[in-house]
């Protein structure tokens, strides 16, 4: 049995095979061409008299993923349908159509074309559908993928105003297209200002179900020093990441921790390549990530390993019984034993170690003299704002404005 | 052009004799000190000498700056804002309220002096705990901040209660340099200031020449493109690891080939070395080839303008 779908500007064919219960689907492929040839020879072939069939029956994915954990996320080209079929056999938790990084720009309208049956397909088969989409492109992209079987989108996105955007987007094409689920947004941190308002993003929708950390391209933007990563240790960023993305009970995604960064190819890597992903996994792993992104099927075994596939329950806190009350250690304090010495006046041998220690002069003798990390007397020197600005014009921007 | 100041060398603008000599050292900018480096009944004389100093410091192709007292900004900046000038260093800056009044007081100088308006730049020094922690404010409160980073270590490390010492072993800075960092690259502002290494190579410590190195290559790689010198030994260093490398200017190239090759073939990525390289990282190696001309053609003006004034030493002037 065979159906061909016009929808908008796509045409599709599937075939059903009722012996094995699979779905074969292509796209009309007239003139054999790849590309904009292609395009073009499709859009041809759409031109009417065809009448446009609006679908009726959805599938229904195989399997209720809303609450599994992606320990390991495969992204695939959407514009290599081979590819797509290949990972769909993978051991991958979550197969992500990647319709930006990974596409050309000039295949980036084929990788759309294809978008629909791709999720038809791997909705069908045990995995998790996700795709990758791009930002200038959102609309386009989401319009091209939303479709039945689709769970999340993974987008960059640096601010609330930009994760709403999508939310609005999504909830209009959940409605009009009558999807049985709610798609998720992955919010992708890979610049700067993504990683400044990291926690402020993360929280801004309900949807936003996890955050992926691109390594390679935090460290490369905006203003590119190196080809490769090699900032020492992104301790900070790290460390604001985990905590906007814990407050805002997003779960983490991505690989760190070793030599081997996003942009390697892991067969270039040498002969313990596995051990040190599995390696790069664990430490992600400890640092409270739940799953690893890749383009390298060889990745996707040292996730599944290394990533729990649940939060493990934290332990129940055993507290100690109480002490009876005449066991509490009570241990004196100095003025009790001698109060004679405790009152908050320096020693003689205090002050000149002082002394010592700032070039003779003691503390009563130097009125601009204070102690290390001493808390500030009265008020600072100048008015402290209550809230964070934008950039204000200056002075010199606003008379020029007015001449 | 993009600006190349890798080297910013602090000069007392009270001493002529070093004003005159510190084309000698090839320092990027000159940053004539009002501040730390001038004694308090000193403070008067330095501001006498600033207006005469600025075209002195620029022979040898330097740009200039000033840095002011925290506590006397409108005295400094009267008796500094003069053509020539490219900058004024604020220490202390601990508040956007601060750049708001800096930045009206430099407006209309420029308008008294017939000077361009808005070039004067801002050069903010993070060097207190309230400083770090208003950093987003200060940084977006004028636009005639283009940079920003930690400048001021030594202050930084004596106001968090730190030891200055410790700073050898471990980066007691390393949660100011993220935020500051973090804040300067969100907003598109260049990056000032050092990456943490071990050993001696602080802005005060300038004796292990290796240390020195080492501290500013890691720098370049952390993403800073300028640096405070208080010796010339740092302008030297600065000079010559804040800034790609003859073999990262060859391998940008070489990434830009295979780039171009790719494209034509429709794939979305060439491979070099294992790198995967998509459009972001031939960007960034555009990036690379761009800023390392700039540095060499820097570097050609100043050695032309060095000879210059070696030639009319030796010849007397022309």
């Amino acid at each position: 049995m065979s159906v061909g779908l016009l929808m908008g500007d796509r045409y599709l064919q599937v075939t059903g095979d009722e012996k094995d219960d699979t779905v074969e689907w292509r796209l009309r492929d007239a003139s054999r061409k790849n590309g904009k040839e292609f395009i073009s020879a499709a859009q041809h072939a759409m031109l009417p008299p065809v009448e446009r069939v609006t679908i009726a029956a959805t599938p229904e994915p195989a399997a209720d993923h809303s609450g599994a954990i992606p320990r390991s996320v495969l992204l695939v080209p959407a514009d290599r349908p081979e590819h797509v079929r290949e990972s769909l056999s993978s051991a991958a938790d979550v197969v992500c159509l990647d319709m930006t990084t990974a596409v050309h720009s000039t295949n980036r309208e084929t990788a759309r074309l294809m978008a629909w049956g791709e999720v038809a397909a791997a909705a069908s088969s045990s995995k998790s559908v996700w795709a990758r989409i791009g930002v200038d492109s959102f609309r386009e992209d989401l319009d091209a993928c939303v479709w039945p079987g689709l769970s999340g989108v993974v987008i960059a996105a640096d601010s609330v105003e930009r994760v709403r955007l999508i939310e609005e987007a999504l909830a209009s094409l959940e409605e009009e297209r009558k999807l049985p689920q709610q798609v998720g947004i992955v919010v992708a941190l890979d610049t700067a200002a993504a990683v400044w308002a990291v926690r402020e993003t993360l929280a801004a929708s309900p949807r936003v179900m996890a955050t992926v950390v691109g390594a390679h391209d935090l460290l490369e933007t905006p203003e590119t020093i190196a080809l490769r990563p090699s900032y020492p240790d992104p301790v900070y960023m790290q460390g604001r990441i985990t905590a906007g993305a814990t407050e805002a009970g997003v779960p983490m995604i991505g690989l760190l921790g070793t030599d081997i960064v996003p942009g390697h190819l892991a067969e270039v890597l040498g002969q313990d390549v596995g051990k040190r992903l599995t390696q790069a996994a664990k430490t992600s792993r400890d640092a409270g990530f739940i799953g690893g992104m890749t383009t390298h099927p060889e990745v996707i075994d040292s996730c599944n390993t290394a990533f729990p596939g649940f939060h493990p329950p934290l332990p129940a806190l055993q507290l100690p019984p109480p002490l009876p009350a005449m066991l509490q250690p009570v241990v004196p304090s100095y003025f009790e034993v001698k109060p004679e010495q405790s009152a908050l006046t320096p020693t003689a041998s205090a002050v000149q170690l002082v002394a010592a220690s700032n070039n003779g002069v003691t503390p009563q003798e130097s009125n601009t003299w204070r102690p290390l990390a001493a808390p500030r007397q009265g008020e600072t020197p100048y008015p402290l704002s209550a809230t964070w600005r934008p950039v204000v014009p200056s002075d010199f921007e606003r008379s020029a404005q007015k001449s | 052009m993009t600006a190349v100041r890798r080297s910013m060398l602090f000069t007392p603008a009270n001493v002529r004799r070093f004003i005159e000599g510190v084309w000698k050292h090839s320092p990027d900018m000159v940053v004539l000190d009002l501040e730390d480096s001038v004694a308090p009944d000193e403070k008067q004389n330095a501001r006498d000498m600033v207006q005469e100093a600025i075209p002195l410091a620029q022979r040898g192709g330097a740009e200039v700056a000033v840095r002011v007292n925290a506590d006397t900004v409108v005295e400094d900046c009267t008796a500094a804002i003069w053509q020539g000038l490219c900058a004024v260093v604020l220490p202390k800056s601990e508040s956007p309220e601060q750049i708001t009044a800096l930045d009206s007081l430099l407006t209309r100088l420029e308008t008294e002096r017939s000077m361009p308006a808005g070039s004067v730049e801002i050069m903010p020094m993070i060097e207190t705990a309230v400083g770090v922690q208003n950093a987003y404010a200060i940084a977006t409160s004028s636009r005639r901040i283009t940079s920003f980073g930690v400048l001021g270590e030594a202050d930084l490390t004596a106001d968090l209660g730190a030891s200055f010492d410790a700073l050898q072993h471990h980066d007691v800075l390393a949660y100011p340099r993220g935020e500051v960092g973090l804040v300067a690259r969100a907003l598109g502002l260049t990056v000032n200031g050092r990456a943490w290494t071990s050993g001696k190579a602080t802005i005060a410590d300038y004796g292990d020449i290796e240390a020195l190195e080492r501290s500013m290559r890691a720098s370049w790689l952390a993403g800073c493109r300028s640096t405070f010198c208080i010796h010339p030994r740092q302008v030297a260093a600065a000079n010559e690891h804040l800034r790609p490398s003859t073999p990262d200017v060859a391998e940008a190239v070489e990434a830009l080939r295979v780039h171009a090759e790719a494209d034509r073939a429709r794939l979305p990525y060439g491979v070099l070395n294992g790198l995967v390289i998509d459009a972001k990282i031939a960007q960034a190696a555009r990036h690379i080839i761009e800023y390392a001309a700039a540095c060499d053609a820097k570097d050609a003006a100043k050695a032309s303008s060095r000879a210059e004034i070696e030639a009319e030493e030796r010849d007397g002037p022309v």
